[in-house]
């Protein structure tokens, strides 16, 4: 399949600015010279014996010419494909060549040697186009299982390496492992821009943390980025743990014009690690009951949510594991002996963050939350048991919590029984109370029910409506009788005026004795009033009578005595009625 | 054959016509049926009995017993709790309530002292006091401004009167709150066994919690064949319609 390919080189970039600063020499120079004289094709191979999952790289480089290569060359066991060109002008004595690289990308999975076959190459030179041969490679892929030397490893600007704690271990027991990206020079590392290790029988976590450092390798100091994380199989037997794939951006070493510090850029350099062999060990036989997957070293607290309690109640027992293993198998303690129609149990809920798991050397913690409900009378809530298979001791461990003494509360049902029991027994606080079994529901009841109309239940019955009629009688008794007083003292103020007033009726309306002194001589006043306009030519003698008459209620009505507003004596009134009664009328 | 019939149909139509007339006959003829181990029996005459005009707590509560006899124990618990609705310190519901919690572990909510107390109370509490507060605080103030003999006792009876209405108008609302939260008609009873409270009301939505049978719950809605509950423990679900049954008013017998 023929490649469009393109020129993007930074180094292009540079030659082609030699060359236009070059363009006026040229230019004086005859132009055959200046044609390409030789359209050589170079094949070659950065190094023939590969690691397997390394990747390695071929050149073909071709001058004075362009060519059209495929994107891919077939080759049983390893995968060659296309990654790039870059191209370079020189002129030498005036005389200049364009020479294009040409880059492949090699990996093998497998160890074995390997031949890129030859192939053709169709190279658009100035003097037409014309095809080439390239000249057959043999590659060597081999295991690298982590045993080369650093010597060997020195010979690399960059290298991966993957190292685990042990390579024999049981399933689910968790292992920690690094992965490390090398890369020559100090300070050579900027980031780690990915990492990643596959195998359908492990689990593993992913990769957050990077630690960057530096050591001598060989004789060369090489920058390193650490990147740790842990592991668990899933099945026993021996598995082939690699290559992990490592992605750092490094500092251009060629960048930055001599000013590093200013104009330095990164790129990006994907390396493979070794490989690993490990045994995967199964659990031995004979797990207890209570073995609910967790491996490693822990210890288990427990405490029940509430102590006080009554049957029906439901209680969450909190458990607590810590502990350095695999936490993320392992499930919720259980009870060590089964507690049917005593307990009722449900399914327990586990809580376990990702900041809090263990990574194989730092303990971890975990919770589980399981709810209860006690289904019959008991005194404590029942032993625990959580069981775990230490790989250290390579035995199974068995943790315990409980049993946790409660106290199981008096509902009113079980004190009813206790109360019918003995109704004529006076009540003791020191008395014990039986406790009923309550093996069954009491019989039916069986003498003459009582009965109620359906009707009547909740409904407003007549004593209701008898009261309300009694208080709003009252009330209206309350509110007619001060209404009738107002209308009174309304009737009164305001239809009997002094002018129309008799004497007779005047006299007739004094007020009785034990009444208000006030009104008393009120209304004597307005009798006097009244015999004066009807006996406008009254003799000498009444008139005198009426002057000191007069001047007795003026001074009680106009003089402010202390006993105005008191009652009146009956003597007093008597006296006054019997005055008024005395004066002649026409 | 017809003959037969017939005088059958006349029997039936007299016995029915006497129990009406005599429910405590019906309703001992409904105890021998019992206690001669004819629970179906005696709870068919039960009900019979329930479907009339009149009620007893003792009636209710030998239908709960008839149900759990059957092996409906929710059903037992629905009808003992109704007996209490009737007489609420009726011992042997009371007991029986305790023996069916202890064996079914059914949920129940655990009220707080002053709750059972507005929960005790009759439903027209509240009609009762709050008029008589009213009418006692009107007379009291009528009277204070109306009755010059009760002029010196104005003050007093002012007071009196204010604090009358004030008690009215916490009588009112303590009323709505044992109306809409205490009282019986809120509640309902589990009456089938593998009942779910779900997070939704569709078939397959989550489970909140199983519910046993004779469980409590508080009826909120009711949205078809589903019906949003309280559970005790503070906890919300959708559950069948046809899974719980009100425990007040008993529902009119279908015709």
């Amino acid at each position: 399949m023929p490649s469009r390919l393109r020129i993007s080189d930074f180094g292009l970039r540079i030659s082609l600015l030699v060359l236009l600063l070059a363009a006026p020499l040229a230019a004086q120079t005859p132009v055959a010279s200046s044609a390409p004289t030789d359209d050589s094709l170079t094949v070659n191979v950065l190094s023939n014996r590969v690691g397997v999952g390394e990747i390695g790289q071929i050149f073909i480089k071709v001058r004075n010419g362009e060519a059209t290569l495929p994107e891919r060359i077939d080759v049983e066991g390893l995968d060659v494909t296309f990654s790039g060109q870059r191209s370079s002008i020189n002129v030498v004595n005036a005389v200049s060549t364009v020479e294009t690289t040409y880059f492949y990308r090699f990996r093998g999975d497998k160890p074995g040697t390997f031949t890129i076959p030859e192939f053709e190459i169709r190279i658009a030179a100035r003097g037409g186009e014309r095809v080439a041969r390239t000249r057959p490679l043999v590659i060597t892929i081999v295991e690298n299982d982590g045993s080369a030397t650093a010597a060997v490893d020195a010979t690399k600007p960059y290298f991966g390496k993957l190292e685990l704690v042990r390579d024999t271990f049981y399933v689910n027991e968790l292992v920690p492992f690094t992965l490390t990206a090398y890369v020559r020079g100090r300070n050579a590392i900027h980031d780690v821009v990915s990492a990643s290790l596959e195998h359908e029988s492990f689990v593993m976590k992913g990769f957050r943390e990077v630690r960057t450092d530096g050591a001598e390798v060989g004789s060369s100091y090489y920058s390193s980025a650490v990147i740790p994380s842990h592991f668990f199989a899933l099945k026993p037997g021996s598995h082939r743990l690699g290559p992990a794939q490592v992605a750092v951006r490094v500092l251009d070493s060629d960048s930055g014009f001599g000013f590093s510090s200013l104009f330095q850029r990164t790129v990006t350099r994907e390396m493979v690690t070794n490989t690993a062999s490990v045994t995967v060990k199964p659990l031995p036989s004979g797990a207890p009951a209570s073995f609910t997957g967790g491996i490693g070293t822990f210890e288990l607290s427990a405490r029940p949510s509430i102590t006080t309690l009554g049957v029906g109640d439901p209680v969450s027992m909190e458990f607590e594991v810590t502990g350095t293993g695999n936490l993320r198998t392992m499930a919720a303690p259980v009870l060590s002996v089964p507690q049917n129609d005593i307990w009722k149990t449900y399914e327990a809920n586990k809580t376990l963050n990702d900041e809090e798991d263990s990574d194989g050397f730092r303990a971890g913690k975990v919770r589980f939350s399981q709810v209860l409900i006690p289904e019959a009378r008991v005194e404590s809530i029942p032993e625990f048991r959580l069981s775990y298979f230490d790989p250290t001791k390579e035995e199974y461990v068995t943790l315990k919590a409980g049993p946790f003494p409660i106290t199981m509360t008096q509902t009113t049902a079980v004190e009813t029984p206790a109360e019918a029991s003995s109704p004529t027994e006076a009540p003791s606080p020191a008395a014990k109370r039986p406790e009923p079994s309550f093996s069954d529901v009491l019989h039916i009841r069986t003498g003459e029910p009582r009965w109620i109309a359906v009707g009547d239940l909740g409904k407003t019955g007549p004593l209701f409506w008898i009261v309300q009629a009694l208080c709003s009688a009252a009330f209206c008794t309350v509110l007619g009788f001060g209404l009738a007083r107002w209308l009174a003292a309304v009737r009164q103020r305001s239809a009997v005026l002094p002018e129309t007033l008799p004497f007779s009726r005047a006299v007739k309306r004094l007020p009785p004795s034990g009444s208000s002194r006030l009104e008393f001589y009120h209304a004597v006043a307005r009798a006097l009033a009244a015999w004066r306009r009807e006996h406008p030519d009254a003799p000498s003698q009444a008139d005198e009578i009426l002057g000191r008459v007069s001047e007795r209620c003026d001074a009680v009505l106009y003089s402010g005595q202390a006993d105005a507003d008191g009652p009146i004596a009956a003597a007093e009134a008597e006296e006054f009625v019997q005055l008024l009664r005395r004066l002649p009328r026409r | 054959m017809t003959v037969r019939l017939l005088v059958l149909c006349l029997l039936c139509v007299l016995s029915g016509a006497a129990a009406k007339a005599d429910p405590s006959a019906a309703f001992a003829e409904a105890n021998r049926l019992f206690e001669s181990g004819d629970h179906a029996g005696a709870a068919a005459a039960y009900e019979a009995l329930v479907g009339r005009d009149r009620l007893s707590a003792d009636l209710l509560y030998n239908l709960g017993a008839s149900k759990h006899r059957l092996g409906e124990s929710g059903e037992g618990a629905l009808w003992m709790r109704r007996a209490l609705v009737l007489d609420p310190g009726m011992p042997e519901a009371v007991q029986s309530l305790a023996y069916l919690r202890a064996k079914l572990a059914f949920f129940e909510f655990a009220q707080r002292p002053l709750n059972r107390y507005l929960g005790g109370l009759p439903a027209s509490f509240g009609r009762w006091s709050v008029s008589l507060c009213l009418w006692a605080g009107l007379i009291a103030l009528s009277s204070a401004f109306l009755l010059p003999r009760l002029k010196p006792n104005r003050s007093t009876l002012i007071a009196l009167g204010l604090v009358l209405f004030m008690a009215a108008f916490v009588a009112s609302r303590a009323s709505r709150y044992r109306n809409e939260r205490l009282a019986v008609e809120n509640f309902a009873t589990v009456v089938k066994p593998d009942t779910l409270a779900l997070t939704a009301p569709v078939s397959d939505a989550k489970t909140v919690v199983a519910l046993p049978p004779g469980s409590e719950v508080r009826l909120l809605q009711a949205s078809g064949p589903w019906s949003y509950v309280e559970i005790p423990g503070d906890l919300r679900g959708w559950v069948r319609s046809e899974a719980v049954v009100p425990v007040w008013p008993i529902p009119s017998p279908a015709p």
